[in-house]
């Protein structure tokens, strides 16, 4: 694999099962070395899209490349380095974490390192006597932790996590949260995240793709789903001064709850404040920001196939 | 295990060599009357229930707890998984076999003795079929259940479900144990040679292969027995391949 390509792309992705078409046409690059997020709601075919990367499932039509490799071969050797945390992870409940860890080792053949399993547990927080506690008796939030650790095995460059918080309580979701960002950190490692939770996504990823009923919807970095940056204003009268904005050339979004949004190159907000001051409108209220990814998220699904 | 396989090995050896060297002692040489039919039929027939009942599970259990997504998540080749199961299967069936082999021989030659002479051979008792006749009838049984578990195991594979297996595998054992005879039975009472149409079949192949009670001889039907085989084990490794891994049943 070379610097520039990308760590998993996707190309004409469709995968039908019987009348319903769970993934449609789907193209999609994932640049290595990013922290790519899938999102959508549910039944969008985030977890589907990521199957059939896993090779879980097969596709209808379309071709997948893996790490730079692709066809049968090829994408089996890439899938050795590639860990997945995909639906409910499979391990033997009377098994200790620790001993569930080691039979997936031989498994997958990534060694017999048992300063890796300490290590790994390490990581996720099992370490101790969480590591020697029956799979069958941990919490729900110790049981996710173990699924990414055994995701971790191998050290591969490539990490796919499918809903990792799932079903757990809030001290759960911040816990495997902090987990994913440690994991994040250094950026030597490719890393999707698919969720349908925008915060979890917008905390952690700088690359996202959205997903609604098959369809990819939008794929880029997350401040160009953001858009550029924009100025809320509140006026004296809110519905001329938008009238007076747009005949200046500034592009107003009226709907928003913060007021007056208006799309502002950072440097030259205080043009908006002599237009208005000009046309005898005073502000009373101006902050600004970049939209946030859940107006970005609402504004690219509202345009999605139905 | 090394240890009981060579004890398994030695006493079949033992067996075979006893009846070589000494063809004239036929009470002991032969088999007591009804042996073979008793423990071969009754073997060759459990046989193709527990080949289809194993099978079934070993590979539908797998779907309905996502341990083939398991399995093969890190690029281990599907064919690699199903060739090993198997493979494990025929290995415990074989040693099922030969167990059961062994037991029955024990207690065929213990039920060949009258009480009144201890160690002596009841002659009076003594079978024609030789040791060696019923070693190659369980060894052609064992064949046939390997054609059985292949059949248990394509049709879980294509179902993705371990009722699915189940059901229709043991559907089509009991249709060939019950509809055969009577289609016979009825063709015969028609003038119309049912058999000539059923001895081809799976059932027909296996079962005149083990009991080697066909015109044609019992070596006729090796070919397209393994041939069946053959098909069952394929079709479920191109099944695997072409499946998606996930549950049949939901």
């Amino acid at each position: 694999m070379t610097g520039t390509s990308p760590a998993i792309a996707a190309s004409g992705l469709t995968k039908r099962f019987g009348r319903v078409q769970a993934v449609n046409d789907v193209t999609l690059e994932v640049p290595a070395g990013s922290v790519f997020g899938l999102l959508g709601p549910n039944g969008s075919g985030k977890t589907t899209l990521l199957s059939l990367l896993a090779g879980f499932l097969r596709p209808t039509s379309g071709s997948i490349e893996l790490l730079g490799m692709a066809g049968a071969t090829g994408l089996r050797e890439a899938r050795r380095n590639i860990g997945w945390l995909i639906d409910r992870p499979l391990f033997w409940p009377n098994l200790s974490c620790h001993n569930n860890l080691k039979c997936l080792q031989g498994i997958y053949s990534t060694g017999a390192d048992g300063g890796e399993l300490d290590l790994l547990l390490e990581t996720v927080g099992l370490s101790g006597d969480a590591a020697h506690r029956k799979f069958a008796n941990c919490s729900t939030g110790m049981k996710a932790r173990l699924g990414i650790a055994a995701a971790l095995l191998g050290d591969p460059d490539v990490l796919v996590l499918d809903e990792p918080t799932n079903g757990l309580d809030p001290v759960g979701i911040v816990e495997v949260r902090e987990l994913i960002n440690t994991l994040c950190s250094g950026g030597r490692r490719t890393i999707i995240l698919a969720s349908h939770l925008l915060n979890e996504v917008e905390q952690v990823c700088d690359h996202v793709a959205i997903m609604r009923r098959g369809h990819l919807l939008f794929s880029g970095p997350v401040a160009e789903l953001g858009g550029p940056p924009r100025v809320a204003v509140r006026t004296t009268d809110d519905g001329k001064a938008a009238q007076l904005l747009r005949a200046a050339g500034w592009q107003v979004d009226e709907d928003s709850p913060n007021g007056l949004e208006v799309a502002s190159p950072q440097g030259r907000e205080w043009e908006i404040t002599r237009d208005l001051a000009n046309a005898g409108i005073y502000i009373s209220e101006m902050r600004s920001g970049s939209r946030s990814l859940e107006a970005g998220f609402m504004e690219v699904t509202a345009g999605g196939p139905d | 295990m090394g240890l009981a396989a060579a004890a398994i090995a030695f006493g079949l050896a033992g067996l075979l060599a006893f009846q070589h060297f000494a063809p004239d002692l036929a009470g002991f040489a032969t088999t007591p009357a009804d042996y073979p039919a008793a423990a071969v039929g009754a073997l060759s027939s459990l046989g193709v229930f527990l080949a289809v009942v194993l099978s079934s599970i070993v590979f539908g259990s797998d779907f309905a707890s996502g341990a083939w997504r398991a399995l093969t998540a890190r690029g281990t080749a599907r064919w690699q998984v199903g060739i090993a199961k198997l493979l494990l299967l025929a290995s415990i069936l074989l040693v099922f076999w030969i167990a059961s082999w062994l037991v029955a021989a024990v207690v065929g030659l213990v039920a060949g003795q009258p009480p009144e002479t201890p160690g002596g051979v009841n002659q009076a008792n003594a079978g024609t079929a030789g040791w060696g006749e019923t070693l190659v009838r369980l060894g052609a049984s064992w064949l046939v259940a390997l054609a059985y578990l292949g059949l248990g195991a394509v049709l879980t594979t294509s179902g993705r479900s371990t009722a699915f297996g189940l059901g229709v595998g043991i559907g089509i054992v009991l249709v060939e144990l019950w509809v055969y005879p009577l289609a016979g039975f009825l063709g015969e009472a028609l003038g119309f040679p049912v058999e000539d149409y059923t001895r081809w079949t799976l059932r027909g192949v296996t079962s005149r292969f083990v009991n080697g009670e066909d015109d044609l001889g019992r070596w006729v039907f090796l070919a397209p027995m393994l041939g069946y085989a053959a098909l069952c084990w394929g079709l479920t490794l191109y099944g695997l391949h072409r499946r998606n891994l996930t549950s049949g049943s939901g």
